[in-house]
């Protein structure tokens, strides 16, 4: 049997179905924590990022309607059966990149949970035992970017979005996106020049 | 426009690997490539950044729980629309527009012949003064 769409699901949960918004959320929640983590290189600002994400998901659920694809989006048909669900993906990791984004101007939790996730060894959410010299550098490097490069980058270089798509995540032209990858990939490559030099052309 | 000045904008922003080029971008671009060694180098150079890229950390997998972070999620109540916006459906902006501009039309029209009457000679209007009868000449 063909798995619902997350636009069916997405209907589905407009009408006030828990199951459906529950494989939604299972679906993208990896991926949407990994991209606010990518983000705002924080785990516990990416978890709190990713609920409000998904409530807002559920609350704007009636209201959801796909809207038409551009005839040009081919980036998202190169994707085959999953292109079929950028719509919802787009919507959500659009709502995703607006709250990192907008992060720094709403005031911060206090509360139980908030000083549970802080308390964590990895606040920052990225895996420890991956971590070497040139791992931490190429960290922070990133940190210093600007968030919208770091945004830019997280979509297209790491969760591999076509320009398209990313552009319209981030309410962008396509010009505007490249500008901010251009921007960024020259800032990092400034940063991390000397291991850029002895990694050669390998 | 220069193709090797675009060819250094494509990969200066997705970098060296042509999957990540846009599709409608992509032939020009490998074939440039094919033929300039300029275009080589810069797709070495960003090669670089690339692997380097490619060591950052990965993100941890998420603490919360998919199936608890619904259940609480959907514990909160749905946003539904005024009913009217039902009715109108997608293109309501259009119609509270139209029909705002509709009513607009109507009540400019009904006071603008009210008024077109009135300017009409009244039924009780004064006679006329003779100027010439309260002449000295």
């Amino acid at each position: 049997m063909q798995e619902d769409s997350d636009d069916a699901l997405m209907r589905r949960a407009g009408s006030g179905d828990k199951a459906a918004f529950a494989l939604l959320v299972r679906r993208h929640l990896a991926r949407a924590t990994a991209l606010a983590q990518r983000i705002t290189g924080n785990r516990s600002d990416a978890e709190e990022i990713v609920q409000e994400a998904f409530l807002r998901c559920w609350q704007k659920a009636p209201e959801w309607r796909p809207a038409e694809r551009p005839a040009n989006d081919r980036a998202a048909n190169d994707r085959g059966p999953e292109g079929a669900t950028a719509q919802f993906g787009t919507w959500l990791y659009r709502v995703l990149v607006n709250l990192c984004l907008d992060r720094r101007r709403r005031p911060q939790p206090v509360g139980i949970e908030a000083a549970d996730t802080v308390a964590d060894s990895a606040a920052d959410g990225f895996d420890e035992t991956a971590r070497g010299e040139t791992s931490r550098r190429v960290q922070a490097a990133m940190a210093q970017l600007p968030e919208r490069q770091r945004a830019a980058l997280a979509l297209c270089y790491f969760e591999g979005l076509g320009n398209i798509e990313a552009a319209a995540m981030l309410d962008i032209s396509i010009g505007a996106l490249e500008s901010l990858l251009v921007r960024a990939r020259r800032a990092l490559r400034e940063a991390l020049g000397d291991l850029a030099e002895e990694g050669g052309a390998g | 426009m220069n193709r090797l000045a675009r060819f250094r904008n494509l990969i200066g922003a997705y970098g060296a690997d042509p999957r990540r080029w846009p599709p409608d971008e992509r032939a020009e671009a490998e074939a440039l490539l094919a033929r300039s060694a300029e275009a080589a180098a810069l797709q070495r150079r960003a090669a670089a950044l690339d692997a380097l890229l490619d060591r950052a950390p990965v993100p941890a997998a998420p603490r919360i729980e998919a199936a608890s972070l619904a259940a609480r999620i959907s514990l909160s109540p749905q946003e539904r629309s005024r009913p009217y916006r039902y009715l109108l459906g997608a293109q309501d902006k259009f119609w509270i527009r139209a029909v705002g501009l509709a009513a607009a039309a109507i009540i400019g029209f009904v006071v603008g012949t009210t008024q077109m009457a009135d300017l009409g000679e009244p039924a009780n209007s004064p006679a006329p003064i003779d100027v010439a009868e309260i002449s000295p000449w």
